[in-house]
């Protein structure tokens, strides 16, 4: 299991009282999203690519407990260089960044997919994304 | 499956120890072409439409053009599968004569039982190469075959996958789902009469040849393939048992040109494809019959977040023909639909029709309705030691069958099937 490293609980918390279940939303870093519409947009947008359970890679790296987790941090998963090179935590807003335009982040990255533009599909995702842990 | 009237040579039993020793290198997970999925860490349903092959979604096509390299980056995936289709066919009336060693109806047959090598074999190299055992034909024999090389670069200023395929059956290499060669029906009944005239395109020299075309994926949609067929010499298919047929003189040309785009959300193409050969007898000298292929193709695939799907794949082939010296027209026609929840439940309906100005006139119209249910290929059941399965029926209904109108929906064909992938 990965557990996340490197801590962002304001962050976290912000996510999870984001969640569909705490109608009552606190402060937040992106918009605040519905996690289960944001269930959707990852079987729609990312779910080829990445499983949600820990361990299981496909061709992407699993993204489970992503939200707070070091780039590249997967041992099992080959990265790009670029990535490798990246040195981030994903944090929700670094995610947001790097899903908007993954090339803006990684320009030499691996990861096939164009972008998300529409930020509140994003913020839908990045809310489902944080329950994931 | 060109499985032609077969040499005899193979047994049932030989076949089933083939199969038996492609299954002991480890099947254990429940997947369309499991090596496929055990090599990206993909369940089926992410390149395959209701999680089972061959329709493909937009990220298998992608795979296919990829060169069915793609992986989840770990050694060691052994590109070794199995699959068999067992059917029942019932016909409106009793068929007269029966088809070979079998009764006038309500026929219970092993259709297909295949081995292949299908995966990534290098760094950019990959194969689908598939050999059939028929039990009615009694015979083993090389079926759709294919080795490629992809790589993704930037030519000409244009980024995208540019590759080579090597295959035996034109358009096999197609990812779409709109050509012949993998089109809807992706199983239908050897035993039950069909249409006699079908363009070059459709099977006519499906397995007797080898082409070599060049292509690219560009980035901005763009499909482009060009290559060229020959025929494969007699020595060679007796050896991989394939009826060698009519011989290509010189080289048959094959083109394609699409538009492709992914939105994951959707996905569509819209293409025109052609292809001309001279075939002869083997053994003939001199000018053969001509073929001409000319054809549009599209579809549009509605994936959302794959709960509900809906496709559309149809193809429009124009063919211009001199046989013996009389020059006529043939034109097909095919379009079918498919709906599918929850990755597991689908029904397909499709419409056909070929026209034959010849003096054969072997029109054929009609409808084909299938509902089918896939219970595995999803990423919840992984872990399941079972195999992958669909099980499905398929209704065919002749307006018109080879000419002929007012019994043609004797032909009208009911057929069960159970489909697995070891
Ligand atoms: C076409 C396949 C594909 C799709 C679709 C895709 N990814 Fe990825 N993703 C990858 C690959 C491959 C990598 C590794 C990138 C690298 O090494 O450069 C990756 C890496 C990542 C990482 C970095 C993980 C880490 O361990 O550092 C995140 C975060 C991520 N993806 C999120 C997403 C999200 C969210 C979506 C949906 C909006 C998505 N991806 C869609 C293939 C994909």
């Amino acid at each position: 299991m990965i557990k996340p490293r490197g801590g962002l609980p304001p962050l976290l918390l912000a996510f999870a009282l984001s969640s569909p279940l705490m109608t009552m939303s606190a402060a937040h870093a992106v918009e605040s999203g519905d996690a289960n519409v944001g269930h959707d947009v990852f079987d729609q947008e990312c779910s080829d690519c990445h499983s949600i359970k820990p361990g299981k890679n496909k061709k992407g790296p699993s993204l489970f407990g992503v939200v707070g987790r070091n780039s590249a941090s997967i041992a099992d998963f080959q990265y790009s260089d670029g990535m490798r090179a990246l040195n981030t935590v994903w944090s929700a807003d670094k995610i947001d960044e790097y899903i908007t335009k993954p090339k803006g982040v990684v320009p030499t990255g691996k990861m096939k997919y164009d972008g998300l533009p529409d930020a509140k599909a994003r913020a839908n995702l990045l809310a489902f994304l944080a329950t994931l842990k | 499956m060109y499985l032609r009237s077969g040499k005899n040579f193979s047994s049932y039993i030989r076949s089933t120890l083939i199969v038996l020793v492609f299954s002991a290198t480890g099947m254990s997970e429940a997947l369309a072409l499991p090596s496929f999925a055990r090599q990206t860490g993909e369940a089926c349903d992410a390149c395959h439409v209701g999680a089972y092959g061959p329709q493909l979604t937009a990220h298998g096509m992608k795979f296919k053009l990829g060169g069915y390299t793609e992986s989840d980056g770990k050694d060691g995936h052994i590109p070794l599968a199995a699959m068999l289709i067992e059917n029942y066919t019932h016909t409106a009336k009793d068929q007269d004569p029966p088809p070979e060693d079998l009764s006038k109806n309500n026929n219970l047959a092993l259709q297909e039982l295949s081995g292949f090598v299908a995966g990534k074999l290098y760094d950019g190299f990959g194969a689908f190469a598939q050999v059939t055992y028929s039990d009615i034909d009694k015979a083993t024999a090389l079926d759709n075959t294919e080795l490629r090389y992809a790589t993704e670069t930037t030519l000409l200023g244009q980024e995208g996958t540019f590759g080579v395929t090597v295959n035996n059956n034109p358009a096999m290499q197609d990812p779409f789902n709109t050509l012949p060669a993998w089109r809807f029906p992706y199983t239908s009944s050897d035993l039950a009469p069909g249409p006699e005239a079908g363009p070059l395109l459709d099977d006519m020299i499906a397995g007797t040849v080898m082409g070599v075309t060049a292509y690219a994926q560009l980035n901005n949609g763009v499909y482009a393939e060009l290559g060229n067929y020959s025929s494969l010499s007699n020595n060679f298919l007796g050896t991989v048992n394939v009826d060698p047929g009519p011989e290509v003189n010189g080289l048959a040309p094959y083109w394609r040109v699409a538009y492709f785009k992914d939105k994951r959300a959707y996905s569509y193409s819209v293409g025109v494809v052609g292809m001309s050969a001279e075939l002869r007898d083997r053994n003939a000298s001199g000018a053969g019959d001509k073929f001409a292929d000319y054809g549009i193709d599209g579809h549009y695939q509605f994936l959302g977040n794959r709960m509900n799907i809906f496709s559309v794949n149809g193809s429009y082939l124009h063919e211009a023909r001199t046989v013996a010296d009389e020059k006529s027209n043939l034109d097909q026609l095919n379009i079918a639909g498919s709906y599918y929840y929850d990755k597991s439940y689908g029904g397909t309906v499709r419409y056909f029709s070929t026209a034959d100005d010849s003096s054969a006139k072997l029109d054929t119209t009609g409808l084909m309705l299938q509902a089918d249910w896939s219970p595995f290929g999803k990423e919840s059941s992984w872990q399941a030691p079972l195999a992958n399965l669909r099980l499905g029926l398929q209704y065919t209904e002749y307006n018109k069958l080879n000419g002929v109108s007012s019994n043609a929906s004797d032909a009208n064909t009911l057929m069960a099937f159970a489909w697995a992938s070891l």
